[in-house]
């Protein structure tokens, strides 16, 4: 049984309900803002650069994509600043683009009808490195009050719950890499099943410090150079901050506001690979996309587009090559593949929401943004990748997908038209 | 600035760091905490900045007790009384 669109006056619980995207918004090294960010994706734009961290009398220095153009007071007041740590300012940021961009204002209709699900990895890791240096460098016992609000995974939800009066489902997902991706599918069933008619969702990330640097270097994943997914002579990912955050709403709901739309999120899918904590599997991925497609009663011919994960990692590259051929057969050489992740960087929890966004830009646009500092094929890889240039090309139904440690995978399947 | 006027100092810093829109507020030893707008959390923020200052544990104390700045001030005056000499560098 199927809704039955714009006639529907009444928001039925437990009734399926198709989800639209009405709104964006993106904070990223490519800078603040949706359009923005994609206007530089078009233009081959690279937010990575060597970036000097510090603390605690230690500073390293790796490639990694931090804000551009990014001042704080620009967007919150010096009082709110002390209860919010970077993480948390930037999924504000991208939910109040989102949500003007989907012409929403605060208060609007029955607030426990509005969900905030948002993804986030690390929750307020700089206050969380700088009471570490307090304690063990400084030798200090008493902490801040603040610490916790400021800390905890799910204070990004709760700002955005309070400057929206959203008092719908609210709630953090954390699946580390696929926690954005995760949050909209978890969105998607809530809107979906009528437990609220929209939702902002998305999520993000600010891990751009000494010790989540040098985590990761010692599991040996980061890049010395820059991001190059998919190409011969990658050598790992770069770190990134930012957030990707959209506006789920009930088609009827989006039709009864007069809203523009998008596209349908016309299905998610999600899986586990249970093989190994860190290294990936492709049946895992596979069986996500697999699951998507059915879910969104697409074909895999259909799929002209996916945003990749493309971590620019030899395996994880390698392995999500292995899992697109395995769940698309002969069109995975058809289809389009990129990995925006070669501009942004890997905004970790938040990554996934600002490839749903530039997923949103290309079907829009009818354009695959690039997979950028591309050096040729790789023995592995040998799909198209969309090289170093943007692809125009007819974008009706694209895929974004997000993987993350654990072997825990979450894809989106998005449709441009819609049809009654 | 004598002693008692380096306190209050402290505490007027300590507010303002708190909550800075404040910053243009004139503070005085007679202007109560209720009067600033400050929430439970921040009140407690302002007691850990004085107990990092001056190395005192006021929590203990007198938390909810103080209604002014001059009784915050007088608290912190008279642990600071209290407080035992230590040698240099000590830990």
């Amino acid at each position: 049984m199927r809704a039955n669109g714009a006639s529907k006056a009444r928001h039925e619980r437990n009734a399926p309900h198709r989800v639209v995207i009405t709104g964006i918004g993106s904070v990223s090294s490519l800078g603040v803002g949706a359009r923005l960010m994609w206007s530089k994706m078009m233009a081959s734009v690279c937010g990575i650069r060597p970036t000097r961290v510090t603390s605690g009398g230690l500073e390293a220095i790796f490639p990694a994509a931090q804000v551009a153009d990014y001042d704080p007071l620009e967007h919150f007041t010096a009082d709110e600043l002390v209860w919010r740590d970077p993480y948390a300012q930037y999924a504000v940021v991208a939910a109040r683009e989102a949500m003007a961009d989907a012409g929403l204002k605060a208060g609007y209709g029955d607030p426990s009808e509005l969900a905030v699900i948002l993804g986030s990895g690390g929750g307020g890791e700089h206050a969380r490195e700088d009471a570490a240096v307090r304690l063990f460098v400084d030798r200090k016992l008493r902490l801040n009050p603040v610490l916790v609000p400021k800390t905890n995974l799910q204070a990004s939800v709760g700002f955005i719950s309070i400057e929206f009066g959203a008092t719908g489902p609210s709630f953090i997902v954390s699946t580390g890499c696929a926690a954005a991706t995760h949050a909209v599918a978890q969105a998607f069933l809530v809107v979906r099943h009528g437990l609220a008619k929209r939702a902002i969702t998305g999520g993000s990330e600010a891990p751009v410090m000494i010790s989540v640097l040098q985590a990761f270097q010692a599991a040996q994943v980061l890049s010395t150079t820059t991001c190059r997914p998919f190409s011969r002579d990658r050598d790992g990912m770069t770190l990134a901050e930012g957030a990707g955050v959209v506006v789920l709403e009930s088609l009827e709901s989006a039709r009864e506001r007069g809203a523009h739309i998008y596209a349908e999120l016309a299905g998610v899918g999600m899986s586990a690979d249970a093989k190994n904590s860190v290294h990936p599997a492709e049946r895992g991925p596979a069986q996500a996309l697999r699951i998507a497609l059915d879910s969104a009663r697409i074909r895999p011919e259909e799929v002209a587009y996916i945003n990749a994960h493309g971590t620019g990692t030899k395996i994880n590259d390698r392995v999500e090559t292995a899992a697109v051929k395995m769940a698309f057969g002969d069109h995975a050489r058809k289809l389009a593949i990129s990995s925006t992740k070669s501009m942004h960087g890997h905004a970790f929890g938040g990554v996934g929401g600002i490839e749903l966004v530039a997923t949103l830009l290309a079907m829009e646009n009818d354009v695959a943004p690039p997979t950028i500092n591309y050096l040729g094929e790789d023995d592995d890889c040998d799909l198209d990748y969309v090289p170093n240039e943007p692809q125009p090309r007819p974008i009706g139904t694209a895929i974004s997908q997000s993987f993350a440690f654990g072997g825990l995978n979450a894809v989106v399947v998005l449709k441009r038209d819609i049809e009654l | 600035m004598n002693e008692l006027e380096a306190i209050e100092q402290q505490i007027y810093d300590a507010i303002r760091k708190v909550k800075p829109s404040l910053q243009a507020i004139p503070l005085a030893p007679e202007t109560r905490f209720e009067n600033l707008g400050l929430e439970s959390l921040e009140r407690a923020i302002v007691v850990f900045e004085l107990e990092d200052t001056y190395d005192l544990s006021i929590l203990d104390e007198s938390l909810d007790t103080f209604e002014t700045i001059a009784e915050a001030r007088d608290v912190v005056l008279m642990l600071l009384g209290r407080k035992p000499k230590r040698a240099e560098g000590a830990a």
